[in-house]
């Protein structure tokens, strides 16, 4: 077209395009439009905000910023160079329009605040609603304590945190809320712990609420329950709804639980899948003078124990599905779980030890290995027929993220988005369409140990990520 | 008939024998039997003239020719001889002279026919193998002779012969006398006439045969099929040969020699003979005993006048039959086929394509005969017929093979030599070359060449045998003043000797080449897992005694059974408890002397119980002694457990009797870590008397022994402590050197016990030495052994890692010599094909180590990978290396306080 001079160099090639978009905010025409193809990522940008016409310059003149863009994805491919080179190496063919598909970039996280407790390696993270909606995050640390940090730094937390686990706390995980809680306008909240002193733990955190407790803290952890019966420490817990508990050790077991919210005293539960014998303990708690202990809480025997791996398991989430569950273990696989029957229904096979996963709300699953590399399998729903089948499991390698992989989170929102951190401090967030990483960020002077999503985006429809590593800091981070 | 020896007229040239004359009395003459019979006249009526030439007879002529003979036949035999006598003679007057009549000629010659074919029915063989002999000739040309006048002797026979007859002596001379009258022309037309006419009627039928020409052909044809022709041919084959040829009196005699004949045509001399004699005609016929000769003589037609020779040639019937046919224009000889019966070339198998006709099809498809031959082979085998084995040759050759083979004893080795070199003979080795003269020979050899005279004295006494040169070196002023060599014939026998009594054979050096001395080992790609990056380092030594002085080198590592934990301990005396995931330091012990703080204890030593229900840490705590430390990384259980060994081996120890001076004490609690306040403290403590250092611990495989080892200590070097009973026990009651290393056996009851140069393996139970490995190095540092117990891995301070295989031999099975420094530690992983060394240069050293099942193969060892994440401090670099149990990684400890964690990043 002779109209547009100055972006258009004469003789310039063109190729028809037509855009579309899941997200109806940004939405345009859907007519093919010729575009030069020397035109990039910004280039295109541009004309798509030139074809949105009003609406983004009131964008603009809102934020008073560019947005950066959108981000274009072609054939399953995210658009990273000019369009001439990209359509040459992918050898799409142009004679029709092609279809190409936006939307907003996923912005660099921007950190948040960042707050340091003592000097404790911050183990894991989990996210939970603070007070006005807020993320609030619990941090647990290797000297086995709990602490708790929000957007404004450390919280104060009330109880028993400082000795929360005899070992370092490995895992963690918040179940659901309950209906009434939310009346006494505070929130409380379940929450999971699991430690190398081979105990999982069920602490109840009340944050805010008419009235201050405990002396006048923000926050409080009151522990519920102590689930025995591994006999190795745990690696990792996975919760559903508000009463099912997935836990696995470093002997491969995997055991279920069903957490009740009455305090019973100990029952010796026979438990006939039980792999060692069992005895009646009390636990003996902490040796903390701070608080007056309460009577000792209860303690629930596992509904299911069986040796899911020869070696650790490193990570366990619920399936969709009931009663499936995901392992990853240090023998280089992923299994799907029939939990009911014990049934391993699906290996993934690797050559790597997982150290940790995460699962799309698609089919996707994403393994972070100790040699930096991210592999994507590509899971298929488990039809429930008699014969399960199920398809291939494929594999996507993506780039190495440099150094050990200690944590991966799965975007809420964006099936395609996935962040990663590692060893050597470094935040990575990775779209899966392309072979580089969208965003690499420090997020630590030493390793970086745990990351995790929050749990709602905030005002401005960010979703929070905190980090935790070696140093004791917890960042927050900010993306879209 | 008449009898064989009295030749035929023919024969003697138409001389009658006074037999045949007598035969032929009662003949009429055939003249006048034709003549009645009106045979000239005919002849006369179609025409012919008296000159013509051309020949054949018209068909009708001879066919009427052929039928009146035959007719004539019967009554030819009545007719009287003598008229044809004298007609054959007559006719050959009258052929010579040329002026007799036609009719006469022709009454003539049918008389002759006549006469001829009566007389020689009967004897056609041997008339006709008569003729052309040279005999007859020989006789005719004697009688010739004879009757010109004693040139050569008269023959009786030939006198005897013409005075019988008178007529035919009359007519002969009268033949003769005619002969002399003819003009000198050889053969004149005129006189062929007669002749002529003779041949125009063809052969007289009796003489060969028929005389005309087709029935002559038939009986040609017989005679061919019959094979008698070729009889014939073979008999008349010196036909063509000249007269001047033959032997003996076959042989024409021209006595006059080569000269013109007309020279002497006035004279009655024909010429002058070699001797000068004078040759005289013959008698010469005139015209009237040529008329007679003509009417008498039943050959005259066929006389010829040979002027040359002088004498009249009598042809024969073959003879005439040849002329007959030359003058036809046919071949010669009667059986010659001119025209052999055509045999066509053909066949019925009608080919259009000729040469290029298209390959047929059973070129290419298999074989019908052979498909054929193989079913009647198979029929036969089946049949039992025939018996199928090796053939008789093959069987003997067996045979031969089962009794003893014969073997070649001077044949060359195979590959030797080429093919066919035992034809020609054993390969020819070349004699040893004599050195070439050097200055030494010379006759004015440089002054440093010459002896003095103590090497001079030595010379002499040594043995000749043993002098480096056979001769004193001695100098000349010039060539002339140079002696006689006297041991020259000595050297010369020597060389002799060397050349002929020494045997020689080929050296055989083996072509080396690079490539083929370099092992072929797989690719390290092929090769993996290994481990082959930096993953993980944990600082073991405090911030600020990094240097070598402040005792921050870790000394070593140990790894949890389940790979959960890592333990490192160093030369401060610190041991470290970290969780391999993350690099976490979930512990850490400060060893102390039990007899206060004498700068504490060295931790040289650390490993890991094996057992996986004790959670316990073995230290060697040098001067400190062996620690025996609670991880308490157990369950309850598991922890309850650990708690019952240590306490009932402290208990046992207090039972026990302290001869081997080790005092067991409980490890007092309160040590730095985290969580304090552990019950039942830490563990244990095995205090050494005699303030020998421990550098070394090892657990048995049950986890309940363990080896302790005081290199200094002597005899009590090596002490095995039992933890459950708390006992101690010296096995050893002296040492052979000073032991460097310790350990057990995986499953069985041997110890291994390495000494500085060698290692000793015991049998426990048995209390035996069972097997001394001869390392080869001056100095060995440390002793893994493999999973398998087999396979024994020792690594020294001379840069030697060596490999031991105890099936194969107590000689090392591979010395590797790939590190520039001393080698401190090597390892074995537990699961994985894999091998480990540290050096003080900083590296590890990974390779790949495969050892098979089947006892026939060899352990394979390919060198994969150097690790590099070691600095070098003070000259020493890794100190302590370990394997992770589960995982093909590796842990290696340094003299820079680092322990670093290797993964396989692939």
């Amino acid at each position: 077209m002779g109209e547009d001079n100055r972006s258009v160099t004469p003789g310039d090639a063109r190729v028809r395009l037509r855009f579309f978009t899941r997200d109806p905010t940004i939405r345009v025409s859907e007519a093919p439009l010729a575009v030069p193809v020397s035109l990039n990522r910004r280039g295109l940008s541009e004309v798509i905000d030139h074809l949105r016409g009003k609406a983004a310059e009131s964008e603009i003149t809102r934020n008073k910023k560019t947005l950066g863009g959108y981000d274009f994805v072609i054939e399953n491919q995210l658009l990273r160079c000019p369009l001439e080179k990209f359509l040459r190496a992918t050898g799409i063919s142009t004679e029709l329009s092609v279809d190409v598909e936006y939307f907003r970039t996923l912005q660099a996280p921007v950190q948040g605040s960042s707050s340091k407790s003592e000097a404790a390696w911050v183990g894991s993270l989990v996210a939970c609603e603070g007070n006005g909606g807020e993320d609030m995050v619990l941090a647990g640390a290797f000297d086995g304590s709990l602490r708790c940090h929000s957007a404004r730094g450390c919280v104060e937390l009330g109880g028993r945190w400082l000795h929360a686990h005899r070992g370092p706390i490995k895992a963690m995980a918040v179940l659901e809320p309950e209906a009434q809680e939310q009346e006494s306008g505070g929130s409380e909240r379940g929450v999971v712990t699991a430690g190398k002193d081979q105990v999982v733990k069920v602490w109840q955190v009340v944050v805010g609420g008419r009235g201050e407790r405990k002396g006048g803290k923000e926050a409080a952890v009151r522990p519920v329950s102590t689930l025995i019966g591994h006999e190795n420490s745990v690696e990792c817990v996975a919760v559903r709804g508000k009463e099912q508990v997935l836990s696995g050790d470093w002997g491969g077991v995997l055991c279920v639980w069903k957490i009740d919210k009455e305090e019973r005293t100990p029952v010796n539960v026979p438990s006939s899948t039980s792999v060692h014998k069992r005895k009646k303990r009390k636990v003996v708690e902490g040796l903390d003078n701070e608080d007056v202990s309460p009577p000792i809480p209860g303690i629930h025997a596992p509904v299911s124990l069986f040796k899911a791996h020869a070696q650790c398991v490193s990570g366990v989430k619920w399936h969709p599905k009931e009663s499936l569950a995901f392992t990853s273990s240090w023998d280089h696989s992923v299994k799907i779980w029939d939990l009911e029957h014990q049934n391993c229904l699906q290996t993934l096979n690797g050559s790597k030890v997982v150290t940790s996963f995460a699962i799309s709300s698609g089919n996707l699953l994403g393994a972070g290995h100790p040699d930096g590399r991210l592999r994507i399998w590509d899971v298929r729903s488990v039809e429930e027929k008699q014969g399960m089948t199920l398809a291939a499991p494929g594999k996507r390698v993506l780039a190495s993220c440099g150094s050990w992989i200690s944590g991966v989170a799965w975007h809420p929102q964006r099936d395609n988005v996935l962040a990663a951190i590692s060893h050597d401090g470094y935040l990575r967030v990775w779209d899966l369409r392309a072979t580089k990483p969208l965003h690499t960020l420090r997020a630590h002077e030493d390793k970086a140990l745990a990351l995790c999503f929050g749990r709602a985006r905030d005002q401005l429809g960010m979703w929070g990520m905190f980090t935790g590593g070696a140093d004791g800091v917890v960042r927050r981070f900010e993306t879209s | 008939m008449s009898p064989p020896d009295v030749p035929s007229p023919i024969a003697t040239g138409g001389l009658r024998h006074p037999q045949h004359l007598k035969e032929m009395a009662g003949r009429p003459r055939a003249t006048k039997l034709l003549a009645a019979k009106g045979v000239p006249k005919e002849k006369a009526e179609n025409g012919r003239a008296r000159n013509d030439k051309t020949f054949p007879p018209p068909p009708a002529d001879r066919k009427e020719a052929e039928e009146e003979e035959e007719e004539e036949l019967p009554s030819v035999d009545d007719e009287s001889s003598s008229d044809g006598a004298g007609t054959g003679e007559s006719d050959g007057e009258e052929m010579e002279d040329g002026t007799v009549g036609e009719s006469e000629e022709e009454e003539g010659v049918a008389d002759g026919d006549e006469e001829d074919s009566v007389l020689d029915s009967e004897e056609e063989e041997e008339e006709f193998e008569d003729q052309g002999s040279s005999s007859d000739e020989s006789e005719v040309l004697e009688a010739q002779a004879g009757a010109s006048g004693g040139l050569d002797g008269d023959t009786d026979d030939d006198v005897e012969y013409l005075e019988s007859s008178d007529e035919g002596e009359i007519e002969r001379d009268e033949a003769l006398r005619v002969e002399e009258a003819t003009p000198r022309r050889w053969q004149p037309a005129a006189s062929q006439a007669p002749l002529r006419a003779l041949l125009r009627q063809g052969i007289p039928k009796g003489v060969e045969g028929t005389s005309t020409g087709r029935k002559r052909a038939e009986e040609i044809e017989a005679e061919r099929a019959s094979g008698r022709l070729a009889v014939a041919a073979a008999m008349h084959a010196d036909d063509l040969s000249s007269d001047d040829e033959g032997e003996g009196e076959g042989r024409v005699r021209n006595a006059i020699g080569r000269v013109p004949l007309h020279w002497y045509d006035e004279y009655e001399h024909m010429g002058y003979n070699l001797q000068g004699k004078k040759v005289m005609r013959g008698r010469k016929g005139d015209g009237l005993d040529a008329a007679l000769a003509s009417r008498d003589d039943p050959n005259y037609g066929r006389t010829v006048y040979d002027a040359v020779n002088d004498r009249h040639v009598v042809l024969t019937d073959r003879d005439l039959e040849i002329i007959r046919r030359l003058q036809k224009g046919a071949f010669a000889h009667p059986e010659h086929e001119a025209y052999p019966p055509q045999v066509d070339v053909y066949c019925d198998e009608e080919n259009i394509f000729g040469p290029s006709a298209p390959e047929p099809k059973r070129r290419f498809v298999p074989s019908k005969w052979e498909l054929m031959k193989v079913t009647q082979m198979v029929k036969a085998i089946k049949e039992g017929r025939m018996v199928v084995g090796p053939s008789p040759a093959a069987m003997r050759a067996s045979h031969k093979e089962a009794q003893g083979q014969v073997y070649l004893l001077w044949k060359e080795e195979e590959g030797e030599g080429e093919e066919g070199r035992s034809r020609k003979g054993p390969r020819h080795i070349p004699a040893p070359k004599l050195p070439l003269p050097g200055h030494a020979e010379s006759y004015n050899p440089p002054e440093e060449y010459l002896l003095s005279l103590e090497e001079e004295q030595k010379w002499r006494e040594m043995d000749p045998e043993d002098r480096p040169l056979p001769f004193l070196p001695k100098k000349f002023p010039s060539l002339r003043a140079v002696g006689a060599y006297a041991g020259f014939v000595k050297e010369r026998f020597e060389r002799c000797l060397d050349l002929y009594l020494c045997p020689r054979a080929v050296k055989k050096s083996p072509t080396v080449e690079a490539a083929t001395l370099l092992p072929s080992l797989p690719n390290p790609q092929d090769l993996r897992p290994f481990p082959n990056s930096k993953a993980i380092v944990y600082t073991h030594a405090k911030v600020g005694t990094e240097s070598p002085g402040d005792g921050g080198r870790v000394r070593a590592i140990a790894v949890s059974p389940d790979g959960q934990y890592m333990a490192s301990g160093g030369e401060d005396g610190r041991v470290c408890l970290w969780e391999v995931a993350s690099g976490y330091c979930l512990r850490t012990w400060e060893l102390r002397r039990k007899d206060g703080a004498e700068g504490g204890a060295q931790v040289l030593g650390l490993v890991w119980n094996p057992h996986r229900a004790h959670h316990v840490l073995a230290v060697a705590g040098g001067r400190a002694g062996v620690f025996i430390l609670r991880t308490r990384t157990g369950g309850e259980e598991e922890e309850a457990m650990t708690e019952a060994l240590l306490s009932s081996g402290l208990e046992g120890s207090r039972g026990g009797k302290a001869g081997t001076g080790v005092v067991w004490q409980a490890y007092p609690a309160g040590a730095e870590g985290q969580g304090g306040g552990e019950e039942g403290g830490d563990g244990l403590v095995l205090g050494m008397e005699g303030g020998g250092s421990v550098t070394d611990v090892r657990w048995h495989g049950k986890g309940d022994y363990l080896a302790s080892l005081v290199p200094t200590a002597g005899g009590k070097a090596v002490m095995i402590h039992q933890i459950s009973r708390g006992k101690t026990q010296c096995p050893f009651k002296k040492t052979h050197g000073q032991v460097q290393a310790v350990a057990f056996h995986p499953h069985k009851p041997f110890f291994f016990l390495a000494t500085q140069t060698h290692v000793r393996v015991y049998h426990l139970v048995k209390q035996v030495l069972m097997k001394k490995l001869l390392s080869g190095c001056k100095w060995i540092s440390s002793l893994d052994i493999h999973p398998t117990g087999d396979h024994v891995l020792v690594s020294s301070y001379d840069r030697r890692v060596v490999w031991f295989d105890l099936d194969l031999s107590s000689l090392p099975y591979r010395t590797l010599k790939y590190h520039s420094k001393a080698v401190r530690a090597v390892a074995f992983h537990r699961s994985y094909p894999l091998m480990a060394s540290g050096a003080d240069d900083g590296t590890v050293h990974v390779f790949h180590a495969t050892v098979y099942d089947d006892l026939m193969q060899n352990p394979l060892v390919v060198p994969v990978k150097i690790l590099r994440g070691h600095a070098v401090v003070g000259e020493v670099g890794v100190m302590a290396l370990a394997f992770h149990p589960t995982q093909p990684w590796v842990f290696s400890g340094g003299a820079d306080g680092k322990v670093v964690l290797y993964q396989d990043a692939f």
